[in-house]
């Protein structure tokens, strides 16, 4: 055995350890307490409808994921899941009013009347007045009647229309030749037809919003396909924290980002959708001037703005409007910020904007 | 605190010190056995809960299909998930903590090109096949929460 000089006897020490447990489990507690909590997420585990604890405000996140309008939506919303159902029904009434090859939606009907007269549901006469609107402020640069020659061109499975056809359908796309009085429809232009492409998510994004907000939800984020709405705040407590993907990278890279609440991101991008012919790669964004995909020196504008359906009119505006004039219009209206990339793979956001670009 | 002498520090078991019990060995080597566990106790513990913190651990990738299945693969065990529905079959592949869609009999495949994913904001999304992998029960570790396309 060690000489000890100044040894406790076994007792002392016992007595010694044992007193001080309390204060260490105090500690211990304590550490746990802060460190345990850092990881509250989202969207929970389970079913595509389920719910998650531990969120700022202790309120149950439900979430849901469902394909329609061609494309996927996601929704993350703090509220009961009777509201969230609501929405998802909704969407099924959107696919049935604004649908271009939906029998019998309200713009299928439009478009195979031959120029008579069409009774349209609230909705589709508010979003058809404000694409009016936008095709107006553009100079028609934005044009829903441009549906006489994207019914000709198939960007899923690859088909291109002939120049001759492109030629004969390009007279009747004119955003003139649509008369609006209150919910009836009319083309003056019997061969018109109508596509809400280019403004259905944004409306329909915007009419989700309201419908979560008239139902008492503060905090949610909403995807349609990629047109994003951010409502309130994170689920974690801090401002949305909004990605703009990478055109030129894989699906899930983010080329900038932006701090967000109760605004609109849209991006339009070449990337989206297009296919290859010869040699040649046809995008599905299409100049009403030319029946064409668009010449333009960008590869993605994404903008953001209080108001997703004027968000998603004018990320197409911009496109086709090209890198500098895209940055002047910007610039010089307050409802919008913007980043663009465009095709040497530069990219640039408008002066003033909050956007990171990483 | 008493003091021994080293005359009687020196002997093996020990004397006592004057006014204190006699020394007992075997009571001496059980309070350090117990120290010794509840150290090496605290310390496994604090493996445990370390390896319960990282990022990928307990993270789970959902596959949903067009049928309303649901499939679940662990994003910490390499291994593929051949999804078949409805409409059509997907080949889910989880190596490394990341998952793609290895193969699909989509016409596009552009599930195929989406490439890997590795964080609770990324999904990939076959849409002929409705079919949407995500990734659960994993903090967002580049700390967007949604991404604009």
């Amino acid at each position: 055995m060690l000489t000890c000089n100044n040894a406790l006897s076994r007792r002392s020490f016992t007595r010694l350890a044992l007193s001080s447990l309390p204060a260490l489990g105090a500690l211990g507690l304590a550490g746990c307490g802060t460190g345990g909590d850092g990881s509250s997420s989202s969207a929970g585990s389970g079913d595509a409808a389920s719910a998650a604890a531990s969120t700022t405000s202790d309120a149950e996140v439900v979430s849901t994921t469902l394909f329609a309008f061609d494309t996927v939506v996601q929704i993350s919303a703090q509220c009961e899941q009777a509201l969230l159902d609501k929405v998802s029904e909704r969407c099924t009434y959107f696919e049935n009013k604004f649908s271009r090859t939906v029998e019998g939606s309200d713009i299928w009907n439009i478009n195979n009347a031959h120029g008579a007269p069409v009774e349209v549901c609230e909705e589709t006469a508010a979003c058809i007045k404000a694409a009016l609107e936008y095709a107006q402020a553009s100079g028609g640069l934005f044009d829903i009647t441009i549906g006489a020659v994207s019914s000709l061109w198939d960007f899923v499975e690859g088909v291109k229309p002939s120049d001759e056809q492109i030629a004969a359908a390009l007279p009747h796309v004119g955003y003139g030749c649509v008369e609006l009085e209150g919910t009836t429809v009319t083309l003056s232009d019997p061969d018109a037809k109508l596509d809400l492409g280019g403004i259905a998510k944004g409306y329909i994004c915007d009419d989700f919003v309201r419908l979560l907000r008239e139902g008492g939800c503060v905090n949610a984020s909403l995807s349609l396909g990629g047109n994003v709405y951010v409502m309130g705040m994170s689920f974690d407590g801090d401002e949305w924290n909004v990605g703009v993907q990478d055109p030129n990278g894989e699906a899930n890279d983010v080329i900038a980002t932006i701090p967000a609440t109760d605004v609109s991101l849209v991006t339009s991008g070449l990337y989206e959708r297009g296919f290859e012919q010869d040699g040649v790669f046809y995008y599905h964004i299409l100049d009403p001037k030319t029946g064409y995909p668009v010449a333009t020196d960008l590869e993605s504008a994404s903008i953001r703005c209080e108001s997703s359906t004027t968000a998603d009119a004018y990320s197409t505006i911009l496109f086709l409007l090209g890198h500098d004039a895209a940055v002047s219009l910007v610039e010089s209206d307050d409802r919008f910020e913007a980043v663009f990339v465009d095709s040497e793979g530069n990219v640039t956001k408008s002066a003033g904007s909050e956007f990171t670009i990483l | 605190m008493a003091r021994n002498t080293s005359a009687r520090g020196a002997q093996a078991g020990g004397a006592a010190a004057p006014g204190r019990k006699p020394a007992n060995p075997v009571l001496n080597a059980v309070l350090v056995a117990v120290i010794v566990l509840l150290a090496v106790g605290a310390f496994a513990a604090t493996r445990v809960l370390a390896g319960g913190q990282s990022a990928a651990s307990g993270a789970q990738v959902v596959i949903r299909d067009a049928d309303g299945g649901e499939h679940r693969m662990s994003l910490d065990e390499d291994g593929e998930l051949t999804v078949t529905s409805s409409a059509g079959t997907n080949v889910v592949q989880v190596e490394g903590g990341r998952v793609r869609v290895r193969e699909a009999d989509c016409p596009n495949q552009d599930c195929v090109s989406q490439g890997w994913v590795d964080d609770a904001s990324q999904q990939i999304v076959c849409l002929p096949h409705k079919l949407y992998v995500s990734i659960e029960g994993a903090e967002s570790a580049t700390g967007v929460d949604v991404v604009g396309r």
